[in-house]
């Protein structure tokens, strides 16, 4: 009665194994963590060396379609469509080891921007065989692939932003070859204002940049963190040499050190632009001046980035996406009265740089947005993006 | 001949560690020291002209050696918990390229460009372009270790 018992629940079992094989694998794709796709597709996908410049000329409308750009794009179609689906999934873990402070282990970012200049090409060709709109989800796919890479290293959001600003000016470009749809323009301006729920932000990486610096600076791991972190040089042979004959005390007020350091950098983060500019340029350099004489600065001076790019990168791209919003509604408005808007729409965004609203200057064929950032003047036309009408 | 006021000095100079263990490297480090005394300050040998002289030296070093220890040890001078932090020598493999501190170091020398040529230099195969086995690779390759199981090979 038993071994019959036994045999009927054993296959019972069986079964509710094999129906929950099954449901599980009717919904193994997509799967619910995106990083799974892009770890993928990072694993799959080989750049060729002899077609990188191609893709990116093409990206940057330096040259123009060819069969050969046609046949790779076609050939790596499944990475393409791979990543595009990755970026619909909203939740993403990269499966970081954060208890690891500053010695976390980051995924392949050659491999994110390797994709990123592929799906590009691809946008490109779209907006070339006539499909603006499909060019355009493209550009709102990659944004977001932007924001799931926007991990709280430093790094992963410096990566973010290189992909964001690239992507900015895929869009200019696409806005600017494409005919008048207020229909297209409106989904894009609704799939833009979704994104900046969730606006790419540098004030998560500053909060990992302190808690991390606060892990590493342990007795087991600060050695290691210093060796691979600083360059040969006299500050790093003179930080080796305290943290040998450190006592607990000295990681404290290091510790102490830093974390006041850091919240002074937060805080003017948060200011605006040229106070924030005036303020971190003065922070940056202040632990290297306290080294000589503060043994407590010491850890800090090894740790600290030099934060005034990182805040510069920032506020650019700011002003960048402001631009393209505003673009959006320029574009808008001209679909919707046949001619560009004196002035700005109602409830743009403004420049970032001067707190100001972005300058805007129209001519029969085209449209000026610019913004005011003094750190960037050796670039004619750098600190501004132009729009082309059709007519 | 190093003189005693060179050793003393040596004692002094010598890092400060508590316990057995400090002891231990407290003695390691003068017997790394004590070689080079032999070494005068012309780089020349010197003779040991009185050999009874040396097993003094020792004796004097030792006892020395014995009470800084103890002074510190007994004099609290000390610190408590001391924690030495280990100074591995720089990492070379490809995998620690790819941490955070490793990678801002990249960015700090070449932006983001070096960052992706850093990535690229941690992940790039030593043997060149990996291949992707054949089928019939795959096969010979079971069939083997089926082999080497002791089960048949078809």
């Amino acid at each position: 009665m038993n071994a019959i018992l036994c045999s009927r629940f054993g296959n019972i079992l069986l079964f509710a194994t094999t129906v929950t094989l099954l449901a599980s694998s009717a919904r193994a794709y997509p799967p619910d963590n995106a990083a799974v796709l892009y770890y993928r597709a990072f694993l799959l996908y080989e750049a060729e060396d002899a077609i990188k410049s191609a893709l990116d000329d093409y990206r940057q409308g330096r040259i123009g379609h060819s069969e050969e750009i046609e046949r790779y794009l076609a050939k790596n179609a499944p990475i393409i469509n791979m990543v595009l689906d990755a970026t619909h999934i909203e939740h993403c873990d990269w499966g970081l080891d954060y208890s690891q402070g500053t010695e976390v282990l980051l995924p392949p970012h050659h491999k994110a921007r390797e994709i990123f200049f592929l799906i590009a090409a691809e946008a490109t060709r779209q907006a070339d065989i006539g499909h603006p709109r499909q060019a355009l989800e493209r550009c709102v796919c990659m944004y977001r692939m932007a924001n799931h890479l926007n991990e709280r290293p430093l790094i992963c959001h410096l990566v973010a932003t290189a992909i964001t600003a690239a992507t900015n000016k895929c869009v200019v470009r696409f806005l600017s070859e494409m005919p008048s749809d207020a229909e297209t323009l409106t989904w894009l301006r609704d799939e833009l204002a979704t994104l900046d729920q969730q606006p790419l932000s540098v004030y998560p990486a500053l909060d990992w940049k302190r808690e991390a610096g606060v892990i590493s600076m342990a007795p087991e791991r600060i050695g290691g963190v210093v060796q691979a972190g600083l360059d040969e040089g006299d500050l790093k042979k003179r930080a080796l040499e305290r943290i040998r004959t450190a006592d607990s005390q000295f990681y404290a007020r290091n510790i102490v050190y830093w974390n006041s350091f850091l919240s002074r950098v937060q805080a003017a983060f948060h200011k605006p632009y040229e106070a924030a500019r005036v303020e971190i340029q003065e922070l940056d350099k202040q632990p290297a001046k306290d080294f000589d004489r503060n043994p407590d600065a010491t850890l800090t001076a090894c740790l600290a980035p030099t934060f005034l790019p990182i805040h510069v990168l920032s506020v650019r791209l700011q002003a960048q996406s402001n631009a393209v919003r505003a673009a959006v509604g320029v574009y808008l408005s001209q679909a919707q009265t046949g001619r560009l808007p004196e002035t700005l729409p109602a409830g743009s965004l403004s420049d970032p740089f001067s707190g100001k609203p972005l300058q805007y200057e129209k001519a029969d064929d085209h449209f000026v947005l610019r913004w005011q950032e003094k750190e960037n003047p050796q670039k004619a036309g750098a600190n501004q993006y132009e729009f082309k009408v059709r007519p | 001949m190093r003189s005693l006021r060179d050793v003393k000095r040596s004692v002094a100079q010598a890092p400060v560690h508590v316990g057995r263990k400090a002891d231990d490297a407290m003695l390691e480090h003068l017997l790394r020291e004590l070689p080079a005394s032999e070494e005068s300050s012309t780089g020349r040998p010197t003779q040991v002209r009185r050999p009874v002289m040396r097993p003094m030296a020792y004796a004097a070093t030792v006892a020395i050696a014995t009470a800084v220890v103890a002074w510190l040890v007994f004099a609290g001078r000390a610190p408590e918990n001391q924690q030495f932090a280990t100074v591995a020598p720089a990492s070379t493999s490809g995998i620690a390229l790819l941490t955070e501190i490793s990678l801002e170091r990249a960015f700090r020398r070449g932006g983001i460009e070096a960052v992706e040529s850093q990535c690229r230099k941690a992940l790039a195969a030593p043997t060149g372009k990996r291949v992707t086995p054949s089928l019939e690779e795959l096969l010979a390759e079971l069939a083997g270790n089926e082999k080497d199981m002791g089960g048949k090979s078809s």
